[in-house]
């Protein structure tokens, strides 16, 4: 039953990957104008007719759509995003190097996130309906709508210029923490808001079950009974924040790299988009997508596993 | 209706959009300067009496941007939203209803564009339609769709199965009499919830976008311009970008606060609905 549903899941993603393919590819034709001029317009405005016109037959592009769709998709598929127009680097290499980056900086900012989520989330469901809870759960909200690049100012002003703690941006050979230190804040504090209702939640469904109130008729002590039996137990349902933090990482990591110089994906896609480099925009957001995707399928598995009784079919 | 306004979460939030909104439709009569006034003698001038938020780099009044700003602000939340539940929601209960191959097709489409992640398609959308307010709209739209799609098909196939819309069906009510009638409503709070915190987050997101120049351009006072623009000031005029900050922070968290309470009041079922912060 388990493995069915497993497959089944699988086979979700081939239609998704192709629709998400085709998406990618298709954007630059949603570009008002000829993907060739597109590709050979200089940041400044101006293009070469007849570069224009190597350009478009050198890549293909005189051919059918779906001719080139099955091209491109081929050499996608081999690892293979083409050549940025700028720095004429290969677009995968880079995208990877970015991505790599990231995954750094996302790691820290999660583990800042769960710091913060797991035990404001505990106290918040213990202290359920007191002030307490009233004060996290509000700054749970705060922190969902506080703008992370106005957060990451603030904090710029407060440490960088006020203090002098650390520097405002840079990113220090990928390897230095102190450029890591605000970025990471700013992208965990904002993950640990969602985390903490999470927990909350699940921790609330979780103190009310049999179970907990057998635990205590043992006798066993309220600490044992709320991290043995309950925090297990609620941390399983938790187990869906990965992909949302996943996704809420790798989304505040456009305006928080771009902020801070950190050399991510963020950063890399909108200095891509700044100057007109349309092959790694393409590339670097078909990666995400892929990544993302995976993510969430592997999270979802591991959810089902966990509770064999749930099955997302109404959902899926 | 007086049943949600005893509830103070939504009492409170509903005072502080409402004074959003009369900001924004006011801003005219309201606002002490014209925003268009530059007084370069007057050049990022700190908060004073004269001006209560201070001056930009044009000498430009703040709080007369910010108030002119909400109805940027404001007009891209509701008309993304409104746009997004009309296509979702139509989407959403064909699928759930009619089943089958239908659904297949739009949960897969569904599935695709929640694949990427939501800041990573706008911002490519918009890179390749060209930046400006109308094409990020549109990018914003291609993002929010799918959360009403999601949520309309759910509470869809939740009502098809019940006893009475079965038999209301039995008795040769058409499809569309059942949909009006039956299905409509029942997918009304749960709409409502997500409409609430999707303006909110779609607010968060048009500000990311024009404060990274993608956006609304500087030319029209809108929150994340203003940010944007107060970016070069940062160490030396910083209410350049607080009070746009504050402001948007303010609007966002009380359509997210609005939601939140509406979800408590409304309906048990929906406390497992988070808000996604996907900005």
């Amino acid at each position: 039953m388990l493995k069915e549903y497993f497959i089944r899941r699988a086979l979700y993603l081939i239609p998704v990957l192709i629709f998400i393919s085709v998406m990618s590819f298709s954007l630059i034709y949603i570009a008002p104008g000829d993907p060739a001029e597109i590709m050979m317009t200089s940041p400044s405005g101006g293009y070469d007719e007849a570069a224009v016109e190597a350009f478009r037959i050198a890549h293909g592009l005189d051919q059918p759509f779906y001719i080139q769709y099955i091209n491109w998709l081929k050499n996608a598929a081999a690892g293979d995003f083409g050549y940025s127009y700028m720095s004429e680097q290969p677009v995968f290499e880079t995208v990877l190097s970015a991505f790599r980056n990231t995954l750094t900086l996302s790691v820290l900012a999660l583990a800042i996130a769960l710091i913060i989520s797991i035990p404001s989330g505990v106290v918040s469901a213990l202290k359920h309906n007191t002030v307490v809870d009233d004060a996290c759960r509000f700054f749970a909200l705060f922190g969902v709508s506080m703008p992370n690049f106005w957060q990451a100012y603030l904090m710029i002003i407060l440490f960088s210029v006020v203090l002098h703690w650390f520097p405002a941006s840079g990113f220090g050979h990928g390897t230095d923490i102190r450029y890591m230190i605000m970025p990471a804040i700013v992208l965990g504090t904002g993950s640990a808001a969602v985390m903490m209702r999470m927990i909350r939640s699940s921790m609330l469904d979780v103190m009310g079950k049999e179970y907990i109130q057998t635990a205590r008729g043992k006798g066993l002590s309220e600490k044992i009974v709320i991290i043995r039996h309950a925090l297990k137990n609620a941390l399983v349902p938790v187990i869906t924040v990965a992909g949302l933090s996943t996704g809420f990482l790798l989304n505040g990591s456009v305006v928080v790299e771009t902020i801070f110089g950190w050399s991510g994906i963020g950063n890399l896609v909108v200095n891509s988009i700044l100057s007109h480099d349309y092959m790694m925009v393409q590339g670097s957001v078909l990666f995400v997508a892929v990544i993302f995707l995976l993510v969430n399928f592997f999270v979802d598995l591991v959810y089902v596993w966990a509770n064999p009784e749930i099955r997302y079919d109404r959902t899926s | 209706m007086t049943e949600l306004l005893k509830n103070r979460q939504i009492t409170i939030s509903l005072i502080i959009l409402g004074g959003l909104i009369f900001m924004a439709a006011f801003a005219g009569v309201l606002a002490p300067y014209d925003y268009t006034e530059k007084d370069l003698q007057n050049r990022l001038q700190p908060p004073s009496s004269d001006h209560l938020f201070g001056t930009d780099h044009l000498g430009r009044d703040i709080l007369t941007m910010v108030m002119y700003g909400s109805r940027a602000s404001l007009f891209v939340g509701f008309a993304v939203v409104g746009v997004s539940l009309a296509i979702g929601v139509t989407l959403g209960v064909l699928a759930g209803y009619y089943g089958g191959w239908l659904d297949e097709i739009i949960m897969r489409l569904t599935d695709s564009f929640l694949a990427f992640p939501s800041m990573f398609l706008a911002l490519a959308i918009t890179a390749f339609l060209g930046q400006g307010m109308k094409n990020m709209m549109l990018a914003l739209i291609a993002v929010e769709w799918t959360v009403f799609a999601r949520v309309a098909r759910g509470s869809t196939l939740d009502v098809r199965t019940k006893g009475y819309v079965r038999a209301s069906r039995w008795i040769g009510a058409s499809n569309c009499y059942v949909v009006i009638k039956h299905v409509l409503p029942n997918i009304i709070s749960p709409v409502l919830i997500m409409a609430s915190l999707g303006i909110g987050n779609v607010i968060l997101a048009a500000a990311g976008l024009s404060f990274l120049g993608l956006g609304v351009q500087p030319a029209t006072p809108e929150w994340g311009a203003m940010l944007d623009a107060g970016r070069t000031y940062v160490t030396t005029a910083p209410w350049l970008m607080f009070f746009p900050g504050l402001f948007i922070m303010i609007t966002v968290l009380a359509f997210n606060y609005f939601g939140d309470g509406l979800r408590d009041a409304l309906d048990q079922k929906m406390k497992n609905i988070e808000l996604e912060g996907r900005f």
